[in-house]
């Protein structure tokens, strides 16, 4: 069926090879001015060690690389201007060239002696900024975590040496809040300014403000889209600089007629490609984890149907919700042929967008791209942020082909046809900040004083709406006051790298005798998104967490018994704790994790998460405490804590049977992943996913009661629409009343 | 007919000004029916008259719009002929375009390959429909069952469907010749 494909000429140049040969031997003759560092020496200047043959033989390919082709004219304009845009098609050097030419050429020397500046290079994954990271450090031959290193959300790798370091977007965000002029800094590369994430576009609008304060910084926005003339014109027409070529052609094709059903054409395109193409590694992208397990194992079955007439496979999924460690084994690689001058093994990674850009995957040679990704959205009048399915953009198809033909020419199988392409993909995926709950990123400019929201110089301004909801939320959690200015509570909860929401509720811990459980359970969830920088963990815990996932292995079965074993009856966020707790006592055994169901290395990465917490919460000098196990008030201390944070994440059994949410009346229902024996009158939920049906995930019982003592502010029902749940809490409002009166006549 | 989502979509009502929110919005220099954004505020603050009902909002928005796409061919005819000045000025009006609506998007709950529902439907609907005819599969069952009852409501919803849909899709007609790419 679809193994008839129309060929389709190369959408990218082809380089002739003589004319950079040509250029290369020119370029070698000149050299930048004040280039120390690119091989004439055989002394490293950044630790003094002699070079390694594979330094050499790293920066012969290196060389070969478009961008060095225009290095002189990149270093002049870099001189010339403050801010500086560079466009390069995927794969020719922009993420690991750029920022060490720019260390080659800018003076980072301090007056103290031991302290160099630094360069920072954003990126908008995790997964990115630790591989490509690993990659530079290589090709300059010093150790990662030394003068090359990466940051991300709770984990740094870098240290007083560094000099050149990739961080996620999130994290430089961060450090902006402590740094507000990023002084650490003298030169900041945007890169993959085209994901337009959302910290990406806040830091262009900060940013802007820094360069007017800080004139000996320079900024470099790299990108891989066209879009860059937009770019030039929110940067006040900084110079745009082309980056024509790639190093390796690839070659698209479309399939003839559409595909009835995408999953299961990826997986047939995929054993056609290991049975008919020659060797080299395979990329798929799919839209999530269930699905990517589901092909996963998919493959496997249909290429073990075919025997030994075939190489073996490896298939290696890649979403955002593994633990780093497990993310890395895409850079594992093929296995060996079965026997000796057999045919060749192949190595197979299925993954989400996240492989989507800056990643380079040795080996990779087809690409296959159905079309979809989970795009977020976020409707602010329903308050729900949630995660759909979507057909991806022209750029983001684009992306994906530049993720084969990286270091040998490629081959990308659009599993759609040309027309589809044309006529149905928009050009480019909405900026994230047009489709995001911006509660967190409203937290965060108050805290680097950006107090006049609405003129804020957004590329893309997002919508009032979604503007008022942050304002609503925060001013409901205590963190801006009345009118508008970030409190003392807001101003610790903006240090946490959470969700306000969570931040809250640990922050309040204390007040309930309870911060360690707290801790716990706040690392337990978000131990599950791994790409989530700011703002993020709510969206991703979605696409990540539910009871099961902290166990390993597909078996329904396995999650069952799990559940058996650590379920606690009155809630999700309960079973999370005594997972975490039965993991501790267990001294964190791997052989215990197995036989149990669990995840060893998720609940390692959430211990390791939790200490960072910890640390925060020291630094406010926030009590670590607990109430007494035995007693009664146990886990009704840690109920009441959590619902501190999460009061507007309420839904009500009606009688009818179905629950609705709090205020905004949407039905939901539990989700199947649920603990509880029983269906509860209220639930607090960590999040609503979105789907045939509108589920509320990982939720907790907690009591009407409650609702009036800790948020009467916002239960306050002059402000509520007519509902069961006014009725409700009306009744429980006299029922207070009734009994102060009481009190107030036995005194 | 695709189902609106309960939860995704954008016919919920509107915040009003009893909100919070809304109240720190203003707070913070806004002016009710504009966008957000560095010039928004001025650039779309003339037509405050007709922002009053929902239709002269539209209206309003179109007329920015329109504005906003003529100084974008302006600005073409201005690089093809080589006259270059003024383009960083044109520029700064033009993007800071701001949205007053929030994105939506439609629920896909199969595995569908792209285009495969406008092949198989010959087209029941306006092309414009496209986005949603990606959508699910479980509703083009649904079609032919439809109660003559519910007809007309149903009918009323359609309508107030596509007009949405003409409003996005005049949006991203406007996007796409909008893009540099396609110029
Ligand atoms: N880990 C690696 N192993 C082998 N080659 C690599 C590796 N990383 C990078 N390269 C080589 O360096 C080239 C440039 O990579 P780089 O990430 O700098 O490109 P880029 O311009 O940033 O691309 P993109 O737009 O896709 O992010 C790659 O095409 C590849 O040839
Ligand atoms: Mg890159």
């Amino acid at each position: 069926m679809g193994t008839e494909r129309k060929r389709k000429v190369s959408l990218f140049d082809v380089v002739d090879e003589t004319s950079v040969a040509a250029k290369i031997s020119k370029s070698n003759g000149g050299g930048a001015p004040m280039n120390n560092n690119s091989g004439n020496s055989l002394i490293n200047p950044w630790n003094s060690k002699p070079y390694s043959q594979r330094y050499f033989d790293i920066l012969e390919k290196r060389r070969t690389l478009p961008v060095w082709q225009q290095k002189d004219e990149f270093l002049q304009s870099l001189k010339a201007n403050q801010t500086l845009i560079l466009v390069g098609e995927t794969g020719s050097g922009k993420t690991t060239q750029i920022p060490q030419f720019v260390l080659d050429a800018i003076d980072i020397e301090t007056p103290d002696k031991r302290r160099k500046m630094m360069i920072a290079c954003t990126q908008p994954r995790r997964v990115a900024a630790m591989s490509v990271s690993r990659r530079v450090a290589e090709e300059m031959d010093v150790t990662i975590g030394e003068e090359v290193g990466y940051s991300i959300r709770f984990e740094d790798c870098s240290s007083a040496r560094t000099v050149l370091k990739y961080l996620t977007d999130g994290m430089l965000l961060r450090e902006a809040m402590t740094d507000p002029l990023l002084e650490r800094y003298k030169v900041i590369v945007l890169d993959e300014a085209h994901e337009r994430t959302l910290a990406t576009d806040v830091l262009f609008g900060l940013l802007k403000e820094v360069l007017k304060n800080r004139s000996d910084l320079k900024l470099v926005v790299m990108s891989a889209t066209l879009e860059a003339e937009k770019f030039q014109g929110y940067f006040n027409g900084a110079p745009l600089m082309k980056v024509p070529g790639r190093l390796h052609p690839v070659e698209i094709f479309y399939t003839q007629e559409p595909e009835r059903d995408y999953l299961e054409a990826a997986i047939r395109t995929v054993v056609q490609i290991h049975l008919c193409e020659p060797p080299g590694d395979i990329l798929v992208f799919l839209t999530g984890e269930e699905e990517i397990e589901d092909a996963c194992r998919k493959i496997n079955k249909e290429v073990g149907n075919l025997g030994d007439q075939v190489g073996p496979v490896k298939v290696v999924p890649l979403y955002s919700s593994l633990p780093p460690a497990m993310q890395q084994k895409i850079f594992d690689p093929a296995p060996p042929p079965l026997t000796e001058g057999g045919p060749p093994g192949r190595k197979i990674v299925v993954s989400t967008n996240i492989a989507e850009t800056s990643l380079t995957i040795d080996g990779i040679v087809y690409v296959i791209d159905p079309g979809f990704s989970k795009q977020k959205v976020y409707n602010p009048r329903v308050r729900v942020e949630s995660l759909l399915v979507s057909p991806i953009s022209k750029a983001s198809a684009h992306q994906r082909s530049g993720r084969a033909g990286r270091t040998q020419p490629g081959k990308c199988f659009r599993l759609y046809t040309e027309k589809s392409f044309n006529t149905e993909l928009q050009p480019q995926t909405y900026p994230e900040i047009l489709r995001s709950n911006l509660a967190n990123t409203v937290l965060t400019l108050k805290k680097l004083g950006i107090d006049d929201l609405v003129h804020f110089d957004f590329m893309d301004p997002p919508a009032p709406e979604t503007l008022m909801r942050a304002l609503e939320v925060l001013n409901y959690l205590g963190a801006l006051d009345d009118e508008g200015n970030l409190t003392k509570l807001g101003e610790i909860m903006s240090e946490f790298p959470l969700d306000p929401q969570m931040s809250k509720m640990l922050v309040v811990s204390p007040e309930f005798n309870c911060s360690n459980e707290i801790l716990s359970i706040s690392a337990m969830l978000s131990d599950f998104c791994r790409d989530a920088d700011i703002a993020r963990l709510h969206s991703s815990s979605m696409q990540a967490f539910k009871v099961p996932m902290c166990i390993d292995g597909e078996a329904q079965k396995a999650a069952d018994e799990a559940k058996a074993r650590f379920g606690h009856i009155d809630g999700d966020h309960l079973t999370l704790l005594n997972v975490y707790h039965a993991y501790k006592q267990n001294n964190e055994d791997q052989s215990w994790c197995y036989e149990n169901f669990i995840n060893h290395r998720s609940l390692k990465s959430a211990d390791n998460v939790r200490q960072q917490l910890v640390r925060i919460m020291a630094r406010f000098n926030l009590k670590l405490c607990s109430t007494d196990f035995s007693s009664r008030d146990y886990y009704i201390n840690i109920r009441k804590a959590m619902l501190a944070g999460y009061f507007m994440q309420v839904a009500h059994l009606e009688r009818t049977g179905h629950y609705l949410t709090v205020k905004d009346n949407q039905v939901v229902h539990l989700h199947p992943s649920n603990c509880l024996d029983h269906k509860p009158e209220w639930v607090i939920y960590n999040e609503y996913v979105l789907t045939t049906r509108n589920f509320i995930r990982t939720v907790t019982d907690i009591r009407g009661e409650w609702l009036v003592d800790i948020a009467p502010h916002y239960f306050d029902l002059e402000n509520f629409p007519q509902c069961e749940a006014k009725r409700v809490l009306e009744r429980l409002y006299k029922k207070r009343e009734k009994e102060r009166e009481e009190s107030r006549n036995r005194k | 007919m695709t189902q609106d989502l309960e939860g995704s979509s954008g016919s919920a009502a509107a915040i009003d000004s009893s909100n919070i929110g809304f109240k720190l919005l203003k707070k913070h220099g806004w002016k009710e029916g504009t966008g957000l954004g560095i010039s928004e505020q001025d650039l779309l603050g003339v037509g405050e008259g007709l922002l009053a009902n929902q239709r002269g909002r539209l209206l309003w928005k179109i007329v920015v719009l329109a504005g906003l796409w003529a100084q974008w061919l302006e600005r073409n005819r201005k690089i093809f002929e080589g006259a270059e000045e003024g383009l960083e000025e044109m520029w700064d009006r033009i993007r800071f375009w701001g949205r007053l609506e929030p994105v939506e998007t439609y629920w896909k709950n199969n595995k569908r390959g792209l285009g495969v529902d406008k092949v198989k439907k010959k087209a029941p609907k306006p092309p414009d429909a496209k986005n949603i005819t990606i959508s699910s599969g479980k509703n083009e069952q649904e079609l032919p069952s439809k109660k003559s009852k519910t007809h007309s409501k149903k009918m009323r919803k359609m309508q107030e469907f596509e007009r949405q849909l003409q409003e996005k899709e005049f949006e991203r007609a406007f996007f796409r010749e909008f893009w540099p790419d396609n110029v």
